[in-house]
């Protein structure tokens, strides 16, 4: 592999060291302005001169555009080298290992601040009701009980974790906050509520018929059209006008649960008017910006930071209920509270409970796909036209559908994000290969070389980036042949047994996310008095060796012994926001952000300029250096 | 300190033998010192005199030490461990006996804390995840798994471990499907199980080293 | 225990506790406030062989004591395989055979404190009109839950007893009457009534001529979980010749369910494959699947199929 890729580098002409671009061309800086451009340089400014900020791609292209700023170019903008490195390439030790084997790993959930009080939530039974009369009297007066809230008391901005309106069967409806868990509990069962049931929905296809029940009084519809999963191309109408035939699929994944390991928690702390948040979670910046909206408060005086984390699986990325809930607002100068924890395992079981939430439990997702994909046939030749990217079709002539996504809300808890294949990744591949497949029936044609004569290999269709590389034809054809298709595969409806009853063969392709590098991807490299050094970055180590990575990334880049380097990470008041740890973007994203600043603090280092801070030793300077891709602010609304 | 929770603290069940059926309250102070060598007790909470909930002071031996624990009649020995004595290193995930995140070794014999009540582990040597490390070297296991990255986020982390070497004292030379059956309980998200084996191998293989 | 309602004994554990701490409630279950320590009964965990009498088994004994004693596994292997294929390693550490076949049933409507089902004094069945993937196909009425167990069909199977002490004192019954269906009381599983405890289980030595079976089918392999379908089956045979079966399921109906047609159509015949279909044909005849559960129907028939030739083999 490593050898490849030096030998097509030294083809090309190109020298890359430590991810720096040599003597780049014309087209290379084009891109990499493009590149920066687009990821928020340009942002800023208009931030800063109080314009709007666009915030989609093609409204970015399109102002792109208007500036004058040069087309996209193919093309990386800088290269990791591959071949084995100082540090990269070698073994190494999970820098985490040591401390959670012997149990000394502190997460979120093993905080136990001195005198800490134990939260407790009321849930509603029913999927959709009003709250008619709550009292929580009892509950107040039960022995051992610091603090109840309910709805009322919750934060204006905040009614989604405790409310009025319960939308699912477990939202959130008051707290207790005491001296145990069990007391909690006990003064949980004191409250009396009355609740006026209304109708509710449960299924997303249900949410869209008309006169459908709202998920909460004030919506006009249950349908979101989501922007940022929508773009429209060619002319679809003309494209089905021309089509010899259609084929329609329609997909449906059932109820899926992210279950970590390590429960949903929060420990809230305060001291005066500044609040620690111990949570297990993705994304410390994330959840520090919505606590502190709700809460009022600026975000200097909201720290969120988690020890190790438990996995995340996209769950523990953004603002839940317990967060505020830990953080009361009637609790200010009370003392900490413990969120109970949530998203219980329920994996050990046979018989698991499919509408048994208690709040973030479980996870429905309310993506509704617009399922729109089809396919045609004119005389002669495919003339597929699928709304996904990979196959998009070559013919530059072809017609192709708008892609839409929808979000739809129906009575069932909030949805996060989900991991990986669990998500809508395996959606999208469910009504792609679907519709692949069965169009290759109607047109009879071999699945695998169907794909090969309608898979798009050049240009990205969603931003119209060319791709740098794909890969996918040569996926296909190795897949093919390691599998023996040409011998195994028989014909449509003429599948043959192979070894047994029941076997058939069939194909399709799966489009694995490996992060791409995508904004903010920040962090400040420190080189110590000792030449030791340390990095600070506000991105989350949920158990995926990140820190590990990050570590032998900056050791790599500086030329210190791995052992040198320390990560000060999953602390929003101790780095930059370096955006979450999801999408799998724990090292091209963010270790792309520390691999500049590394490179960034060796220059400034080489260069002899005055280093910010500097202290003095006999042996080395110090330098501090940080290296920003985009510290575009977030407006809160927008989660 | 009540004298009859002293008392009653050698007795099997002291919450449980009433006749009456009346669970007996025990109120302390919260100020309960070990038994031990002095070691001090961490995160002892005091519960005020008015809460009506049953406590009562058992002696818990914990990794070879015994400590005198104030715990309610309902506390799980996980809790007793993680609430009480600061023993942080076992993990409550699903609190159900479904995830074995939580396994320690009583009296020899891997078992789910999270049920098991606390009161009635008096008497009994409790191994967990805190008691493997000697003067700073890892246990064959515990070595195994760092070796072999046996772990991710390594929350299930001290559950596989505590099982494994449950398994290693009884049977140090397992095969691979007595390994697998012993396990089987062990849930793991991060889905590091094929370098659980290859850790529990390298423990099997440096048990008696 | 007699005298307070809300008493409950505990010896493992590992199902009552779960069941309190998820706070199932209803008429038929009050909220236990006084857990009875029944661990201290001496000899309440025997294990004990006797070529003449058979085996008795102190309701107390752990899963693991009876899978990996030397008596069960050589004289009663349905047993000591069911033993070991219930729950987890560390629940079979802490759970007692007595707390294998009394635990409760697993539907998820009945562990749902929102759910007011039957089970617990309500007036409806939510699996019947709800999600019942894992409900009864056979003999549901009113209640549509699984037994849960996999000792309970080992032991009906072994044709075991049950003594139990109740307020009028010590009687015995065979394990077919011990466990009842929701038409003669649907908020309980087994004869047992507030303040009753079972005490012993005891069985006959087997036919030297049994062959025993247990096999269970589960959703995921190598991690523990409860049955879809389990099945223990005790065939007495010489060569191809059947003398007597005893084939029990469970994970099909509220009780463990004796296969009685299928032994009768095997009892005395010459094992065949057209008798093998033709006898779980028999058994599931009457078979009522519900909207998600018709899947069940053709696992337990091919389950009976395989028991009876691993028996036999």
């Amino acid at each position: 592999m490593a050898d490849n890729t030096r030998s097509v580098n030294a083809a090309a002409g190109r020298r890359y060291v430590y991810g720096e671009l040599i003597n780049p061309g014309a087209d290379e800086i084009a891109h990499e302005r493009y590149s920066r451009q687009r990821q928020g340089i340009t942002q800023i400014e208009r931030v800063l001169r109080g314009e709007e900020v666009p915030r989609n791609v093609a409204a970015m292209r399109a102002a792109l555009k208007a500036g004058g700023a040069p087309e996209p170019r193919r093309g990386p903008g800088f290269q990791l080298r591959v071949e084995p490195g100082f540090v990269v390439g070698h073994d190494t030790i999970d820098m985490r290992a040591r401390d959670k084997v012997t149990g000394r790993a502190i997460y979120s959930a093993d905080v136990y601040p001195p005198g800490v009080l134990y939260t407790k939530v009321l849930r509603s039974p029913f999927p959709h009701a009003k709250v008619t009369s709550i009292d929580v009297s009892r509950a107040e007066a039960h022995p051992g009980v610091h603090a109840v809230i309910t709805y009322e008391d919750a934060p204006r901005s905040s009614r989604l974790a405790l409310t009025g309106e319960p939308a699912f069967a477990g939202d959130p409806v008051a707290a207790v906050a005491a001296e145990s868990e069990g007391i909690a509990e006990e003064a949980v069962n004191l409250i009396e509520v009355q609740y006026q049931e209304l109708p509710f929905v449960l299924s997303p296809q249900d949410a869209l018929r008309p006169g459908a029940p709202l998920v909460r009084s004030g919506l006009e519809t249950n349908a979101a059209r989501d922007p940022q999963f929508t773009y429209e191309r060619g002319d679809a109408a003309q494209g089905f006008a021309e089509a010899d035939l259609t084929v329609e699929v329609s997909v449906e994944t059932s109820y899926e649960q992210h279950v970590a390991m390590e429960p949903h928690n929060a420990v809230a702390v305060w001291d005066d008017d500044y609040l620690t948040l111990y949570t297990s979670n993705q994304w410390p910046h994330g959840i520090a910006n919505s606590v502190s909206g709700e809460l009022e408060m600026p975000l200097s005086k909201v720290r969120v930071l988690a020890g190790d984390t438990g996995g995340g699986w996209g769950d523990k990325t953004g603002r839940h209920g317990y967060h505020i809930g830990a953080a009361g607002e009637k609790d200010r100068a009370a003392r900490a509270l413990r969120a109970e924890p949530q998203g219980h395992l329920r994996g050990g079981g046979a018989q698991l409970p499919a509408f048994r939430d208690g709040a973030a439990r479980a996870q429905e997702r309310r993506q509704h796909h617009g399922a729109r994909g089809h396919l045609v046939r004119p005389v002669g030749r495919l003339r597929p036209a699928l709304q996904q990217r990979r196959l998009g079709g070559g013919d530059p002539d072809v017609q192709e559908p708008e892609r839409e996504r929808e979000r739809v809300q129906c009575h069932h808890e909030h949805c996060g994000h989900l991991a990986a294949a669990g998500g809508r990744g395996a959606l999208r591949e469910l009504l792609t290969e679907n519709l692949a497949n069965r169009a290759a029936e109607a047109v009879n044609l071999d699945p695998v070389e169907f794909r090969l004569r309608n898979i798009e290999t050049e240009l990205d269709q969603v931003d119209d980036l060319p791709y740098s590389s794909n890969g996918l034809r040569e996926s296909i054809e190795h897949g093919a042949e390691l599998f023996d298709w040409a011998n195994r595969w028989q014909g449509w409806q003429r599948q043959r047994s192979l070894d047994g009853p029941q076997r058939g063969v069939g194909m399709m392709c799966f489009e694995c996310n490996k992060g791409s590098a995508s904004p903010p991807m920040t962090a400040i490299v420190q080189i110590q008095a000792d030449d030791s050094v340390v990095v600070n970055t506000g991105a989350a180590d949920i158990g995926g060796g990140q820190r590990t990575t990050w570590s032998m990334i900056v050791a790599e880049t500086l030329g210190v012994p791995l052992d040198r380097v320390r990560i000060e990470a999953m602390d929003s008041h101790a780095g930059p926001d370096a955006l979450g740890i999801f999408g799998s973007r724990g090292t091209k994203s963010v270790g792309t952000g520390m691999l500049h600043a590394a490179m960034d603090a060796r220059a400034k280092l080489l260069q002899g300029s005055p280093p910010r801070g500097r202290r003095t030793s006999r042996t080395s300077t110090s330098a501090r250096a940080s290296f920003t891709a985009s510290a575009t602010p977030r407006t809160k609304s927008s989660r | 300190m009540a004298p009859s929770s002293a008392s009653r603290a050698g007795s099997a069940s002291p919450l449980l033998d009433d006749d009456d059926g009346a669970a007996t309250v025990v109120t302390t102070d919260g100020s309960d010192t070990p038994v031990g060598e002095g070691d001090a007790v961490t995160g002892v909470i005091g519960v005020p005199d008015n809460v009506p909930l049953p406590e009562a002071v058992v002696t818990l031996n914990v990794n070879g030490r015994d400590y005198r624990v104030n715990v309610t009649a309902n506390m799980s020995l996980l809790e007793a461990l993680r609430q009480r004595l600061g023993l942080t290193g076992s993990k409550l995930g699903c609190d159900r006996s479904e995830c074995s995140a939580c396994t320690v070794i009583v009296d020899g014999v891997a078992m789910n804390s999270c049920s098991l009540l606390a009161i009635r582990e008096q008497g009994k040597q409790i191994v967990t995840i805190e008691g493997l490390e000697r003067d700073g070297v890892l246990s064959p296991v515990q070595e195994g798994f760092v070796q072999h990255m046996g772990l991710q986020c390594g929350f299930c982390t001290p559950g596989q471990i505590m099982q494994a070497t449950a398994l290693l004292q009884q049977n140090p030379a397992p095969d691979e499907a007595q390994v697998r059956r012993a396990m089987s309980g062990n849930l793991c998200k991060c889905s590091a199980y094929p370098n659980i084996l290859s850790a529990i191998r390298y423990a099997s293989e440096h048990w008696n080293a | 225990m007699r005298a307070n309602p809300e008493a409950r004994p505990i010896a493992g554990g590992s199902d009552l506790l779960g069941w309190i701490k998820e706070d199932v409630q209803g008429t038929g279950e009050p909220r236990w406030n006084l857990l009875v320590d029944i661990r201290t009964i001496p000899g309440s965990d025997e294990i004990r062989f006797d070529e003449a009498d058979g085996l008795t088994l102190g309701p107390l004994a752990t899963l693991d004591a009876i899978e990996h004693s030397p008596e069960v596994q050589d004289r009663y292997p349905v047993l000591s395989r069911a033993a070991g294929a219930a729950a987890s390693p560390n629940i079979r550490h802490v759970g007692t055979i007595g707390g294998n076949i009394n635990q409760r049933p697993r539907c998820w409507y009945l562990r749902n404190t929102e759910f007011d089902c039957y089970k617990k004094g309500g007036n409806f069945c939510f699996a019947v009109t709800g999600k019942n993937e894992y409900h009864a196909i056979l003999n549901g009425e009113l209640c549509y839950i699984v037994h849960p167990s996999d000792a309970a069909p080992a032991l009906m199977a072994l044709h075991a007893d049950a003594t139990i002490r109740t307020a009028d004192g010590e009687q015995t019954m065979p394990f077919d009457e011990y466990f009842i269906g929701p038409r003669q009381d649907v908020l309980r599983e087994n004869v047992l009534q507030q303040g009753d405890l079972l005490t012993r289980i005891h069985m006959p030595t087997p036919s030297p001529n049994a062959g025993m079976s247990f096999i269970k089918a589960q959703r995921r392999g190598e991690t523990y979980d409860f049955a879809v379908v389990n099945v223990a089956t005790v065939i007495v045979h010489e060569g191809d010749q059947i003398e007597d079966a005893s084939i029990v399921l469970s994970g099909v109906a509220p009780t463990p369910f004796r296969a009685v047609a299928a032994e009768d159509a095997l009892r005395g015949q010459t094992v065949s494959d057209g008798l093998l279909q033709q006898a779980a044909g028999a058994a599931l005849l009457r078979a009522r699947p519900m909207t998600e559960n018709a899947y069940k129907v053709g696992i337990s028939k091919n389950l009976i199929v395989r028991s009876v030739r691993e028996a036999m083999a």
